[in-house]
């Protein structure tokens, strides 16, 4: 027996409510969650403790981000996904504050758990489900790369803003400024809220049904092993890019404008992803995305090094970088359908975390072993012809349960 | 009979579309208020990024290059 709903489900509320909504929240705990590095240096240095403390804060959380997005996504598609923002928000508050008051290292590992469970509660893999379950098909593409726009928006946004507070009020004021406006945000989870809509058959999955359907669709995971390289690629390329461009003698200023590029073409490519449904389908508008990239590091290898080169491959690089989230998780939602979405695309998301850290890990190894970067970027042409060949093969359809449910 | 029954079908899709959509007016404010966001960052990373790079540059060896 269902259970009766108490509150309305987020699909009686206006798409664009819901979306306005989900892109604030999701954009301040994406910014967030790249500017919290600032901090490094004042904190060290005024705390008095060593740099591993901080570090070690920073990678609890996004570790606890990558196992919390599945849990968060559990909830958001059971309960509705206000109650996970919520939590994220009062996690992330709680966090800062933490973080503003640190005297001791063991603050600072505090700080970092609950900030991880923050942008848990609060990133684009809790609210994705959100945003597709209140979109009808033909726009749920759309809607989701408005969540990955308004991402890239904070994320841009942030380091800039974020900085110039620092400079003006202090490291640990901004520290509770950002904390205000964080709390700020509480009323948006009110359009989110409710229990997902939901009838019939598909209702009746419970979580351990759908796991079992996803790890036993060949499709999916080879979605999930083609993320991978998504992370591996943009992990690489952003952490990495100011370092290969001091390598080739051009000045860091180059660096700058080249991740600017990246962080603009990003906004222009997620849209364009986001439209391209109507004309081609998900899985071969990844593989052009993943195969295009190879263009772009066969470039950074062949081509006479300048800072125009540089620049311009960044802005292609940027048109192909986060594109990859909307159809990523538009597929997941065309395989099984939103109920379960938010988890199941958590999973997808680990992947894409699992290759952030070994395409970061691998650089730093082998440009201590050979002093450059050549190895790094031949191999990321390989799996950019992996990934792409991967998705090639994905079968575009719903689960044959699915596929009952809309015959009948 | 029937065409009547498929325009009252066809208004209430317009409705339920028009109820999707973003009210005019709060989507100029939505997009002003975000190209007035992007701008200043555009214009402080110009006169700021090179302080800024320095800073996570540290940081990124430190965490993942050692």
């Amino acid at each position: 027996m269902q259970k009766q709903v108490t509150s309305a489900p987020a699909s009686v509320r206006p798409l664009w409510l819901v979306v306005l909504a989900a892109g604030v929240i999701v954009g301040v705990a994406m910014g967030l969650r790249q500017v919290m590095g600032l901090y490094l240096p004042p904190m060290t240095r005024d705390l008095g403790i060593g740099r591993e403390p901080f570090s070690t804060s920073m990678a609890i959380a996004n570790l606890i981000w990558g196992i919390g997005a599945v849990a968060a996504g559990m909830v958001a598609d059971r309960y509705g996904a206000g109650r996970v923002v919520v939590g994220g928000i009062l996690a992330t508050v709680a966090g800062m504050y933490w973080m503003y008051a640190a005297q001791t290292p063991f603050d600072l590992i505090v700080s970092g758990v609950l900030l991880g469970i923050g942008v848990s509660g609060t990133g684009i893999t809790a609210l994705v489900g959100a945003a597709g379950r209140a979109a009808p098909p033909e726009k749920r593409t759309a809607a989701i790369a408005s969540l990955g726009m308004a991402s890239g928006i904070g994320s841009f946004i942030a380091f800039p803003y974020t900085h110039l507070l620092m400079d003006v009020v202090g490291w640990q004021n901004s520290l509770l400024i950002i904390a205000a406006t964080i709390a700020l945000l509480l009323p948006l989870a009110w359009p989110l809220s409710g229990s997902p809509a939901s009838s019939g058959l598909i209702d009746r999955q419970t979580l351990g049904q759908a796991v079992k359907e996803a790890f036993t669709h060949p499709s999916y995971l080879l979605l999930m092993t083609g993320f991978f390289v998504c992370g591996f690629h943009v992990a690489f390329y952003g952490v990495h890019l100011p370092a290969f461009v001091a390598d080739q003698g051009l000045d860091a200023s180059v660096g700058v404008a080249a991740l600017t590029m990246v962080g603009l073409g990003n906004l222009l490519g997620t849209y364009v992803a986001g439209q391209s449904g109507r004309f081609i389908e998900k899985r071969r508008g990844l593989s052009l995305i993943y195969f295009g990239r190879c263009f772009v590091f066969l470039g950074l290898l062949f081509l006479p090094i300048t800072a125009t080169t540089v620049i311009a491959l960044s802005a292609v690089l940027g048109l192909l970088w986060l594109s990859t989230v909307p159809l990523t998780s538009s597929l997941v939602a065309t395989f099984f359908g939103t109920r379960w979405m938010s988890m199941l695309f958590g999973v997808v998301f680990l992947s894409h975390q699992l290759g952030s850290f070994t395409g970061l890990w691998l650089a730093g190894v082998l440009y201590d072993a050979t002093r450059s970067y050549d190895m790094m970027w031949w191999i990321s042409i390989a799996l950019g012809l992996f990934a792409a060949a991967v998705h090639w093969p994905i079968q575009e359809r719903p689960v044959p349960r699915l596929a009952g449910v809309n015959a009948a | 009979m029937l065409r009547s029954a498929m325009a009252r079908q066809v208004h209430l899709t317009e409705t339920e579309d028009a109820r999707h959509r973003m009210p005019r007016g709060l989507r100029y404010a939505v997009f002003g208020v975000v190209a007035g966001l992007l701008l200043g960052a555009v214009y402080l990373i110009s006169v700021r990024g090179q302080a800024l790079l320095l800073e996570l540059s540290g940081l990124a060896q430190r965490l993942f290059c050692l």
